[in-house]
């Protein structure tokens, strides 16, 4: 078996040796054995390929000087002294550039020849190829961008309810059907031309036809995929993001298997904000509906921080709220907040109708009979408070979100932090640690400062460093705090900047209680931001307004 | 970094996004200022080549900024002998980010191309260049020439400042592989570059004008060859913003009168310098973070230790064949310690390791640069085995807040301890 990972890897000659392949492209446990051996900040592909190589395979493996990062791993490979066939791919396709491919695949067939101690025969290599791009005639996703891991894919595929076709660098493989007759050179000269001509990878000098990827009506929705540590399709989301008239989400992945676990809760966002999205309605409930008054919804939000219950009655009153530290046990927490919501109210359990959960832990919560992302919730318990609400700041212990609406409070699009801590709860935490101050004190601490202190680290621990150096370097207290506030309200606003946003601002989360940060986002906004009373139960009353939505479908 | 300096970048830094003409204006007046000051009143602990480097690269990052509809934006690998045959000055990527980084603004266009989508993995020097040149900062020059050497980086800075300039790119293909078919491939494209250049600035490049350059480039190889020689029994006083210079002097200014002057007085310098003794004698790998002051104050013009040479200032010193201009020229990119394997690059650090007597190497892994990261580890092992010890760095080579200074400071130092106690 003769592994490969790139689709201008000449595979089709690999039959003609009648070799078996694998395109290789799968998510790792860890990278333990590739951490050994490259550096940690290489593309998170080119480290799953590595520790899979290392850990399990010895045998041939096809790659292209694609990127750095492939060119140095084949590199690795070599010196551990497994069969690596390298190809050097031109960046351009034109006449010189085919023919020195051309005499790339020559020397390919020689040198498999050698290895295999097999002839190449041309009429295999003929019969494999004719390998067509997957279509659909009806309204589809589209996935777009960096390659993306078979993992992934497949939890796409099994939770959309529309046709998923895939044109990720991986997926766009296209090769035309052999010419019947001609020999080795003329078949290769042929060959060489459909691998350059195939729809372009961002490492190609010429990229102008990818533009027609996205160039189909039935296109209603684009996952746009990148890899973290390849920079190449960020570049191309950033150009399109604000192009298309499809939404779009984009996400990354860092080829591991949890990744493809801690995305579930932004794809599961995505789809339910589908047209064609399925709700919970006919689902069964706690007890029989009640449409008068006396019946009561429950939202409880599992935050990492933070575990709240909201009860509404059939009015959408705010009957009872609680809000308590989430402890070890997601499950625990979610029921100690429901119970004392329910006391608060003066009802028993049997009363609620329906209970939806949200935030992290919504799946770990047994009782709630649905769950919906915290995405959705924050967005209905925002429009829920004011109508005229159009962009959600939610900062929360472990991310930050900006969620855009639309005049009917649907989520038109939203942007997440990715895994660094900065610009969220836990980045303020992990400062206020350092500065020896609760978290109450950094909240106002920061409003009487006299010196702009730039905090330039946009990495937390770098951050923390650089604010251990400021307390040496005797700087003033507010001064310290007014420049991180400054630090979060930029990575917040920059986050923005990827979905766009529009007036009114609401500020949800805990970090809303932040009297400094808000200041600093008012600031960096130039516009007045809305402040619900209580923002940390935003998530939790969109849960319940929920609740009571799907009780009237 | 001074006070007046981070004031100065502050204020650049806050007109970028709606002022950008009053960015320009300042920054123009401030490299003015600096040139000035670095011509009449230079510091006086510089040998006479670093502070001739000092001023020229001074002037070389001022003129396309003063003169853009004259320059062209190219990357560091870019051949640049057909620009000067033409009077065009180039303006690239590092050099830049570097002087803007000396500028004290470097953080305000990081940001801005943050925002602007660019990724936060992405290599600082190319951030800051997009940056400037989207913040409507840095004016729009007449062309962009770019090879695919030796980063990915290339392919897409350049692709999107030509499209948001409108302005015409030559992306000149440069593969991994050094064949007779690669050197004929690239001299197809160099010749397809003198036709461009000659169209888009609307006239004819003279034979004998490049021709004058490639001999002047040959004398300055001649001249730097025998640095070489002389550095392997010196100890010449050096600083990281000086080799940092010298890279604008491989590279970019490369066949120029003015680096031919500057490779005259490195080698006289490097004649009348100290004989080599107990210093501690390092070759450094990839570019220079000669803004950090904790790692600068070890070596600037330290008798103790001895920064020798970075290797990217003798990444490929051969000379051109001026009756086949083209092929030399390719041959000289593909000869490059850049292209291919990373162990060809690594050989080279070792050879010249070997020749100038180095006590060990420090292998700087700059944010972002796949390349040099993803050689880190087998170069340390190839390294070792040869018996010279190596210390892998990370840091960033222009971007002040992405780095962990103490910690840098604390590795580089115990490093140099440990080459102390073996010496």
């Amino acid at each position: 078996m003769t592994e490969y990972f790139c689709k201008y890897v000449p595979v089709e000659l690999l039959a003609g040796f009648e070799e078996e392949s694998l395109l290789y492209n799968f998510s790792a446990e860890n990278f333990d054995a590739a951490d050994k051996i490259i550096h940690r900040n290489i593309c998170s592909f080119s480290k799953a390929l590595l520790e899979h190589r290392m850990e399990k395979c010895s045998g041939p493996i096809i790659l292209t000087n694609c990127c750095d990062s492939i060119k140095r791993s084949g590199d690795i490979l070599c010196g551990q002294v497994q069969k690596v066939f390298m190809l050097d791919l031109p960046h351009k396709d034109g006449p010189c550039a085919r023919q020195l491919y051309k005499k790339e695949l020559i020397r390919f067939i020689r040198e498999f020849s050698e290895y295999s101690q097999k002839d190449f025969d041309c009429e295999k290599f003929k019969a494999a190829c004719g390998k067509q791009l997957e279509e659909a005639k009806i309204p589809y996703i589209l996935l777009m961008g960096a390659r993306m891991s078979e993992e992934l894919l497949a939890y796409i595929k099994s939770a959309s309810l529309l046709p998923i076709v895939n044109r990720t660098c991986t997926g766009n493989r296209k090769i035309g059907p052999a010419p019947l007759v001609g020999d080795t050179d003329k078949l290769m000269d042929w060959y060489a031309k459909e691998l350059l001509f195939q729809p372009p990878c961002m490492r190609m000098t010429d990229t102008a036809a990818r533009k027609e990827l996205i160039n189909d009506p039935n296109i209603c929705r684009i996952i746009y995929n990148t890899v973290s540590f390849c920079d190449y399709y960020l570049f191309e989301y950033s150009r399109i993001a604000k192009e298309l008239p499809a939404p779009i989400l984009k996400i990354e992945t860092d080829y591991t298997v949890q990744s493809v676990a801690q995305l579930k809760n932004r794809l599961d966002a995505f789809f339910e904000n589908l047209p064609t999205h399925k709700t919970n309605a006919g689902l069964p409930c706690t007890q029989a509906i009640r449409n008068d008054d006396k019946c009561y919804f429950a939202g409880i939000d599992s935050g990492s921080t933070s575990t709240n219950a909201v009860i509404l009655d059939g009015e959408k009153r705010i009957v009872s709220f609680a809000a308590l530290p989430t402890g070890i046990s997601v499950a625990e927490s979610a029921a100690k907040a429901f119970d004392i919501a329910l006391k608060r109210a003066g009802i028993s359990k049997e009363q609620i109708n329906r209970t939806v959960s949200t935030g992290y832990g919504r799946a770990g919560i047994g009782f709630s009979d649905w769950d919906v992302t915290e995405i959705t919730c924050h967005a209905k318990g925002a429009f829920f408070l004011n109508p005229g609400v159009r962009t959600v700041i939610d900062i929360g212990g472990q991310d930050s979100k900006i969620i855009r609406l639309d005049a009917n409070g649907n989520v038109k699009d939203f942007a997440m932090n990715d895994k660094c801590a900065a610009g969220t709860g836990r980045f303020l935490e992990m400062m206020a640690q350092s500065l020896g101050i609760t978290l109450e004190e950094i909240s106002v601490c920061g409003l009487k400062w006299n010196e702009e202190i730039v905090i330039s680290s946009m990495c937390s621990v770098f951050a923390q460093s650089e604010v251990v150096s400021l307390i040496a370097a005797g700087k003033k207290l507010p001064d310290i705090v007014h420049g991180l506030n400054v630090s979060v309200a930029s990575r917040v606003i920059t986050l923005g900047g990827r979905v766009g946003i529009e007036k009114e601002y609401m500020m949800t989360g805990g970090v809303a209680k932040n009297t400094g940060v808000v200041r600093a986002i008012k600031e960096k906004l130039g516009y007045s931001v809305l402040l619900p009373e209580e923002p940390e139960i935003c998530g939790a009353l969109g849960a319940a307004l929920i609740a009571r939505e799907e009780n009237n479908t | 970094m001074s006070f007046i300096i981070n004031k100065f970048g502050g204020v650049v830094g806050k007109s970028i996004q709606k002022k950008p003409q009053r960015s320009l204006q300042l920054l123009k007046a401030g490299y003015y200022v600096s040139g000035k000051q670095m011509k009449h009143l230079p510091n006086q602990k510089l040998l006479p080549h670093q502070r001739y480097a000092a001023v020229i690269s001074n002037g070389a990052i001022r003129a396309p900024l003063e003169r853009p509809e004259n320059s062209a934006v190219v990357s560091v690998f870019m051949p640049c002998e057909m620009l000067h045959a033409s009077d065009i000055t180039p303006q690239f990527t590092e050099g830049l980010a570097c002087y803007l980084n000396g500028a004290g603004c470097e953080q305000a266009f990081i940001h801005l191309a943050e925002d602007k989508g660019i990724p936060q993995t992405y290599c600082s020097y190319h951030k800051i260049l997009l940056g400037a040149a989207l913040s409507g900062v840095l004016p729009k020059p007449r062309f962009i020439a770019n090879t695919t050497l030796a980063c990915d980086a290339n392919n897409n800075t350049f692709r999107t400042l030509s499209d948001f300039w409108g302005v015409p790119q030559f992306t000149l293909d440069v593969p991994d592989r050094e064949t007779p078919d690669t050197v004929a491939y690239v001299a197809g494209q160099l010749s397809d570059l003198k036709s461009f250049i000659e169209e888009v600035m609307g006239k004819k490049l003279k034979d004998e004008d490049l021709k004058t350059i490639i001999r002047r480039e040959n004398s300055s190889i001649q001249l730097y060859r025998r640095y070489f020689e002389e550095l392997a029994k010196k100890n010449l006083p050096n600083n990281m913003t000086s080799e940092m210079y010298k890279i604008f002097m491989t590279h970019i200014l490369f066949g120029t009168k003015a680096a031919k002057r500057y490779f005259e007085l490195l080698l006289k310098d490097t004649q009348t310098a100290a004989d080599s003794g107990k210093e501690i004698r390092i070759i450094w790998v990839h570019t220079l973070p000669f803004w950090q002051d904790s790692l600068k104050n070890i070596f600037n013009q330290s008798g103790k230790y001895h920064l020798l040479c970075c290797d990217m200032n003798f990444d490929s010193m051969i000379e051109l064949d001026e009756s086949r201009p083209y092929e030399a020229m390719a041959q000289k990119l593909l000869c490059n310690t850049m292209r291919g394997p990373g162990k060809r690059r690594t050989e080279k650090i070792l050879e010249t390791a070997k020749a100038l007597h180095a006590d060990g190497i420090v292998y700087f892994c700059h944010w972002g640069c796949k390349q040099t990261l993803g050689n880190a580890y087998p170069a340390k092992e190839q390294l070792d085995n040869a018996g010279i010890p190596i210390l892998i760095l990370d840091g960033d080579g222009c971007d002040t807040g992405n780095v962990n200074d103490g910690q840098m400071h604390t590795r580089l130092q115990a490093f140099l301890e440990i080459l102390e106690a073996r010496k």
